[in-house]
């Protein structure tokens, strides 16, 4: 059984099917490259996130404990230094030499061991009126440690999702390029006048496919 | 056909469905990168809540950390203060009053709503912890779990596609090999890949369709909540946050667990064990619901499910002796006293073990082997309670009509718990099971307490087993025989059914072989604290092994 000879027509209508497959085809191992670079990209947010979580909860645990650490030397110190004056106000009050000595005996024994108690807190979180303000150690000590690393996980996930979606968004282009190619090997095999409409349709989702890609490259750009 | 398409009507037909195949890879592909991603995001999630979590618990116990420290201090002030007014320094005692309020402003722990300085009870630190830290804690952790329950729902999903596209590809592969070949054989391909491709479609269908369901937010909050009150004994607001939780998500197995839990405190068991089951049903089949449900059954007399599902605990931790113990007790109630027995001894021998191995290694070990060890023997008292109609407060054993043959258990009980002491003991002091049975006799304590005349003079001992509140000292008096200079004398002081280990005195004995003698149980020494009211028991150990033991009351002041 012989085949008949093909006009040049169609010759040229087939040629064209076949180049625009190997073109979207080609477009598509492009987009799944960069679907694959993107997906490491959000690997690696994630990555920095997690050590940022981590540094800030390190953070935070060390300086809640030297935050107390240092409340219980100033406890320790509000207890002999307020006995102190406490005895110095009866001092004042009492009479009896004998107990005048007793108690200043004591006093200056409070008074002493306060001083000794001092320098085991940071005397400059102390307040005017003797208060020890734990919220500005907390706050000063996350501060010096934010100039050394990375504190904020928040920005790493944010990006890292987006860099998610935007791998999913580029898979949806390469289905519409993969449809394209369907529609342009249809075209390709068939005689029949539907092969332009579906060659049309191959183009319009080839068109389609380039159009979202760009935008999607476009939102990088401008950071969305 | 030909009029259609050109060139071979079969290879078109192949080369479409090819094409149609590839497109439906493509669409799987991107099912599977998805469902990769959200698994992805869920596991960093996951990540990020578990180190939240340890770093919420580390802070908030930091801040409970100086609390106590905070009220340590306050109460040595009080202290003082007594003192103060016991020597007639009202002075000296106001200073420390005052100053005891200056240090009272420094934790919120210690004003209200944790502490009411008017009364004399002491701080809620378990509302100051569930408030500080606690809920907040504990909602991360669920969080975390939910995010690791979809973490691998999402992977398990990832995964299912990734065996979808070789599926694909193997049917894409008869495809082309259809093209090489002619006759019948080619349709066959076709078919076969047809076939494939059909079976593989309804699967990603079935995948793609099945919900991933987790635990809701408000059900997290509500079970951190719940979490909270049971940590404070409000038992009744914490059943009620968990079952808000499970009106939420009707699957969430911790909160049956934590709920089952609270239902037991409240001794409501029957509901427990339906909730412990509606926990393992949920997916949480682990050696603490399998441990518990086992005790609360064991609690109800149905005394074959506890020793079927200690035992089913006792597979999923082997090295865990507590749950082994349930076994056994569970046994000897059952009327399966040989059984029971061999149990018994099973498990002290792994206790045995495990101590020998820690101290092979230069290490100790675990103290919650101690705890289960003691847990243990408590638990044969309180069955002991039970059979003699005698039950304390803190008795927890089966009903006593359900135990079988009651008279032989309490025979058996009796011997065993005895045995389980100085195993105990002779473990923790000498690091191996006791040696051979000592011969020493010891009679029943006696207890006293020391009378003295108007100028403080010793006049004679007031003998007893009730004294009154305000009592500072105990004499334990008894008769001895066999005793040998020298040899380890081991005093145990249990109150209200817990030892009290700052009791422990080991000493040396040095009476001579047989005697009369009085050991006192003293606080006078301090001038200021008395014998809490309450049951106080005393054990005797010679040569790490129980020769006695005896009882004696405080009563509370009417």
């Amino acid at each position: 059984m012989s085949t008949p000879p093909e006009p040049e027509q169609s010759d040229r209508f087939r040629t064209a099917m076949a180049i625009l497959i190997a073109l979207v085809t080609l477009l598509g191992a492009a987009l799944g490259a960069r679907a694959a670079l993107i997906s490491t990209a959000a690997g690696d947010a994630d990555f920095y996130g997690l050590t940022a979580a981590l540094n800030a909860e390190e953070t935070r645990a060390l300086n809640t404990l030297t935050m107390y650490g240092n409340y219980r030397a100033y406890t320790a110190y509000t207890r002999y230094n307020v006995l102190g004056d406490m005895i110095w106000d009866d001092l004042e009050k009492n009479a009896d030499e004998a107990q005048s000595a007793v108690l200043e005996k004591d006093m200056r024994m409070a008074w002493a061991l306060a001083v000794a108690v001092n320098n085991f807190f940071p005397a400059r979180y102390l307040n005017r009126d003797g208060q020890y303000d734990s919220e500005r150690e907390l706050g000063e000590a996350w501060a010096e440690a934010a100039m050394k690393k990375d504190l904020d996980p928040e920005p790493h996930f944010v990006a890292a999702n987006f860099l998610r979606s935007k791998v999913s968004r580029l898979l949806v282009v390469i289905i519409l390029f993969s449809a394209a190619v369907w529609f342009f090997t249809l075209a390709q095999g068939l005689r029949h006048a539907l092969r332009y409409v579906l060659a049309a349709g191959g183009v319009g989702l080839t068109l389609l496919g380039i159009a979202a890609a760009l935008l999607e490259e476009l939102m990088r750009e401008a950071g969305i | 056909m030909e009029a259609i398409f050109y060139g071979d009507p079969f290879e078109r037909l192949v080369v479409a469905i090819i094409t149609s195949v590839t497109v439906l890879a493509a669409a799987v592909t991107w099912l599977q990168t998805d469902a990769s991603a959200r698994a992805g995001q869920a596991g960093r999630d996951a990540q990020g809540y578990a180190i939240q979590a340890m770093g919420r618990r580390v802070t908030g116990q930091a801040q409970i950390d100086y609390a106590r420290h905070a009220y340590q201090m306050y109460e040595e002030l009080d202290v003082q203060a007594l003192l103060a007014e016991r020597q007639d320094d009202p002075l000296a005692a106001a200073r420390y009053r005052s100053l005891r309020a200056r240090i009272a402003a420094l934790s919120p722990l210690l004003a209200p709503p944790y502490y009411d300085p008017e009364s004399a009870r002491a701080p809620n630190l378990q509302r100051y912890e569930a408030d500080t830290y606690l809920v907040e804690a504990t909602a991360l952790s669920e969080h975390y779990a939910r995010a690791a329950a979809l973490n691998n729902a999402w992977t398990a999903k990832a995964n299912a596609y990734v065996t979808h596209l070789a599926l694909l590809a193997v049917s894409l592969f008869l495809f082309g090999l259809a093209t090489t070949v002619a006759g019948w054989i080619r349709w066959m391909f076709v078919g076969v890949g047809l076939l494939i491709t059909a079976l593989t479609f309804v699967w990603i269908l079935m995948v793609t369709l099945r919900p991933i369901s987790s635990v809701s937010e408000r059900a997290i909050q509500e079970f951190a909540q719940g979490v909270g009150y049971a940590h404070q004994r409000e038992l009744e607001q914490a059943r009620a946050a968990f079952t808000r939780a499970l009106q939420e998500t009707p699957f969430y197995a911790n909160a049956y667990y934590e709920r089952a839990n609270v239902l037991y405190d409240l001794g409501d068991y029957d509901s427990a064990v339906q909730d412990y089951l509606a926990a393992q049903a949920a997916g949480r089949d682990d050696v603490n619901v399998a441990w518990n449900l086992g005790w609360t059954y064991y609690l109800l007399g149905r005394f074959d499910e506890s020793i079927a599902t200690s035992q089913h605990a006792v597979e999923l931790d082997p090295a865990q002796v507590g749950v082994r113990f349930n076994v056994a007790i569970a046994r000897l109630a059952a009327g399966d006293i040989e059984h029971a027995r061999i149990e018994y001894a099973k498990t002290m021998e792994i206790a045995a073990q495990q101590v020998a191995q820690a101290v092979e290694r230069g290490g100790k070990p675990p103290a919650s082997l101690w705890t289960y060890m003691d847990a243990a023997a408590r638990d044969l008292e309180s069955l002991l309670d039970r059979l003699r109609d005698q039950p304390h407060p803190w008795t927890e054993a089966p009903p006593r009509d359900k135990v079988v043959n009651s008279q032989a258990v309490e025979a058996a009980a009796e011997e065993i718990v005895r045995q389980l002491k100085s195993f105990t003991t002779a473990l923790e002091y000498t690091g191996k099971p006791p040696a051979a049975p000592v011969t020493v006799t010891i009679s029943p304590f006696e207890f006293a307490i020391p009378t003295y005349d108007e100028e403080g003079n010793l006049i004679g001992r007031t003998i007893a087993s009730v004294f009154p509140e305000g009592t500072d000292k105990v004499l334990a008096l008894f008769d001895y025989a066999g005793m040998q200079d020298g040899q380890e004398v081991l005093w145990k002081l249990y109150h209200e059914g817990w030892e009290d280990p700052s009791w422990r005195l080991v000493e040396k004995w040095s009476l001579g072989e047989t005697g009369s003698a009085e050991k006192p149980f003293s606080l006078s020494y301090t001038n200021l604290y008395q014998f809490t009211p309450g049951e106080f028991k005393i054990e005797m150990y010679v040569d790490n092994q129980l020769v006695q033991q005896g009882v004696f009351i405080v009563e509370a002041r009417k």
